[in-house]
């Protein structure tokens, strides 16, 4: 009974300290694509807390379970295919699965998938003995009619095996209690002899790594012969009948395009009632703020700044970005949990490889529709030179706070014809995407090689916890950062707004700025209170509109924009419209995307990068609209 | 079909259906991921489809999809074998 001692990693803590009060730690692993993060959220619910792992840009998220009247720490390690550390995700998990910070390893496997599966697990016996293996997708295997046997597979592999369908929480009781009888030591661990003997990631040479794995497949195709049959038809199944479909010839681009439109067509429309809702609660919670603070007798020059500043100012911005935001990532969570998302790189690879960039990149792309924070971000899941040009580009695609205030310009000056308009800003904005991802990797990126291999799990029905769990991250998590950012700014450009005190509109601060900035504009085709405007909306894009009513002199807070219709249609032409739209939609990424590009990439002088590409590229399309407007005698 | 049944053909030329056992993973830039996936000398693959614009492929191989670029399948010699009924793969 017991453990066999000595064997593998120890019982120290080389990895992160305990926290206070956590009895036990219980580490998850496995391949990507099997339920994992499913099986982190249902453990640990929302006492979870996401970070980075030292020095990497690898996501840590690590929760609290209770079980059995004991308080387990639960780390959930990056997904991997294997430990020989090419990637920092696998690097993350050998370093830790040696360190023997966990007391218990759970690896989650596939049941549907099972060989590739077991090939890791068997990696992971290699380094700890201490491991409970979580049979996961129980109900997709039953539903395909594969019958997985348990009790054999933890006969062979000497480790406690649990069936689990983690999405219907099934199986999570008996999986933290055998996961906390190998901790203590209380379960009966086989040592399978021969396999503790390997070491595991030191094999240099390619041969030897080949021979490893060939070894390790040997045994893992071997075990999932002797413990899964398949009963009942095996005629093609939804995934292949929708993939004949999906990435069919002539089907395939209009069905994503089709899909990006309704996506957007959702958003748009469904976000309006609630932008308008919350503006509603912001005006009344300015006055009550008003009224209380007047009636408590508080100094002028504290409330206006405070009430026309700050809560106008915040509530501009979360009324359009919390509703969109929040719209279109449920959106994106639904076709990413139905499995279609690495279709859509599969489709679109062909089209980036001329570019130097590649499939995956069109996803980051799709995310940044919703917001470039996350966008940014979600580069992680490409790796080498592409997942760079991904960052950098990331701000090319207008998020939705530029998307909205862009359709209400379009529709103001184009009518019915604003649709087309859009969906020519929206093919610029991909060209400068294609252009920029071409200019970095025969410039800087050049001579450096990436490559492209992607697993395409089955599709699955999309549930709403997992959907729901997204968006704690993606927005909830960014509007808090966004927010504190923009505010001190809306202060700020009340300030600029309304000083010196008493002054016509041209002549406060901001309306001079706007003067200052006219040859700057002209250069561009632009105006000085359009160019003033974009500054303004830096820490926030769906500032804009306001930002242009202040600098337009019809407005001394980011509240107002009465009469702003009729003052730009007397303004611009439409040609001049188009120019402002497309360089708002390109200039430059907004604050907290400047943060989040320094964060992802650590690097100041790819900051920079990051900040000048989509500049130089905004600043060449408006000489271009320029020079072509003047040719057309349409400027 | 693509040339005889058991001559040795670098995977990116199987047509989609067509299958083959590994005879050599070549030197392309994801050798070790590849590896790790189990595409190993032996291991039975079959091309299940091409992408619309034509690259990449889809590959089955051990009871899944995969998908790789023709310049990497190019890399990867198989030797051709008949298609069967019941083809190889994930969920099939």
């Amino acid at each position: 009974m017991g453990i066999p001692a000595g064997q593998g990693s120890g019982c120290g803590h080389g990895g992160a300290a305990r926290p206070q009060g956590a009895d036990l730690t219980v580490a998850l692993f496995g391949n990507p694509n099997t339920g994992k993060s499913t099986l982190f959220n249902a453990l640990t619910g929302l006492r979870q807390h996401v970070g980075n792992w030292p020095g990497k840009t690898v996501e840590r998220a690590e929760g609290v379970c209770q079980h059995a009247g004991l308080r387990l720490e639960v780390v959930d390690l990056p997904g991997a295919y294997g430990l020989y550390a090419d990637t920092p995700e696998e690097q993350i998990a050998a370093e830790y699965l040696r360190s023997g910070a966990a007391d218990a390893v759970i690896q989650v496997v596939d049941a549907t998938n099972l060989e590739r599966n077991l090939y890791l697990l068997l990696l992971t016996l290699e380094l700890t003995p201490r491991v409970v293996v979580g049979l996961n997708m129980m109900d997709a295997a039953r539903a395909r009619g594969l019958r997985v046997d348990a009790d054999a597979l933890s006969r062979a592999l000497g480790v406690p095996v649990v069936p689990l369908a983690a999405a219907r929480g099934e199986g999570l009781e008996q999986l933290l209690t055998a996961a906390v009888a190998v901790a203590r030591g209380e379960a009966v661990v086989r040592s399978v002899a021969g396999w503790r003997d390997r070491r595991v990631a030191v094999a240099p040479t390619a041969e030897e790594r080949q021979e490893g794995a060939a070894r390790l497949y040997r045994r893992a195709q071997g075990l999932a012969r002797r413990v899964v049959r398949q009963e009942g038809p095996t005629g093609p199944d939804l995934t292949e009948r929708l993939d004949r479909v999906v990435t069919s010839r002539w089907l395939a681009f209009p069905l994503m395009m089709c899909l990006l439109g309704v996506v957007f067509w959702i958003t748009m429309f469904g976000a309006t009632p609630v932008s308008n809702a919350l503006t509603v609660f912001f005006d009344g919670l300015a006055r009550t703020v008003r009224q209380g603070l007047t009636a408590a007798s508080a100094p002028p020059w504290l409330v206006a700044p405070l009430v026309d500043g700050l809560i106008v100012g915040v509530g501009a911005v979360v009324s359009v970005m919390l509703p969109t935001m929040a719209i279109f990532f449920i959106l994106f969570a639904l076709v990413e949990d139905a499995g279609f998302i690495p279709r859509i790189a599969f489709n679109m690879d062909r089209l980036m490889q001329p570019v130097g960039s590649e499939g995956k990149h069109c996803l980051t792309c799709l995310m940044a529709y919703g917001c470039n924070i996350p966008g940014v971000m979600s580069a992680r899941i490409l790796s080498g030179p592409y997942r760079l040009i991904a960052i950098l580009t990331n701000a090319l695609n207008p998020c939705n706070g530029r998307l909205g205030p862009m359709l209400a310009l379009s529709a103001l000056f184009f009518g019915s014809r604003g649709a087309v308009v859009m969906v020519g800003l929206l093919t610029l904005s991909m060209g400068t995407v294609l252009a920029g991802s071409f200019l970095l990797s025969r410039t800087l990126l050049r001579g450096q090689r990436g490559a492209f291999v992607m697993e395409l799990p089955p599709y699955r029905r999309p549930t709403l916890v997992r959907v729901l769990a997204t968006l704690k991250d993606r927005v909830w998590g960014t509007l808090w950062r966004a927010s504190a950012v923009a505010a001190p700014v809306t202060v700020l450009i009340w300030f600029l707004a309304n000083f010196p005190r008493g002054a016509a509109p041209g002549d406060t601060l901001a309306g001079r700025l706007a003067a200052a900035l006219d040859p700057v504009g002209g250069f561009l085709g632009l105006d000085g209170s359009a160019l003033a405007a974009l500054l303004f909306a830096l820490p926030a894009k769906e500032i804009i509109i306001a930002s242009l009513a202040i600098t337009n002199g019809l407005g001394a807070s980011l509240g107002g924009a009465a009469g702003l219709d009729q003052a730009l249609l007397a303004r611009w032409t439409p040609f001049e419209a188009f120019s402002f739209l497309a360089f708002y939609m390109l200039y430059l990424p907004c604050t907290y995307t400047w943060v989040a590009i320094y964060k992802e990439t650590g690097s100041l002088r790819w900051t920079a990068v990051g900040l000048f590409l989509p500049l130089g590229l905004a600043v060449a399309v408006a000489l271009f609209l320029r020079g072509a407007g003047a040719a057309l005698g349409w400027a | 079909m693509t040339g005889q049944v058991g001559s040795r053909t670098p995977l990116s030329s199987l047509s989609p259906g067509e299958a083959g056992n590994v005879v050599e993973v070549g030197a392309g830039p994801s050798l070790g991921r590849l590896l790790e996936l189990g595409l190993l000398p032996g291991t039975r693959v079959m091309v299940a489809r091409r992408a619309p614009l034509g690259d990449p492929l889809e590959v089955r191989l051990r009871g899944f999809a995969l998908c790789l670029r023709r310049n990497e399948a190019e890399t990867i010699l198989v030797e051709t074998v008949l298609v069967e009924t019941a083809p190889v793969g994930a969920g099939c």
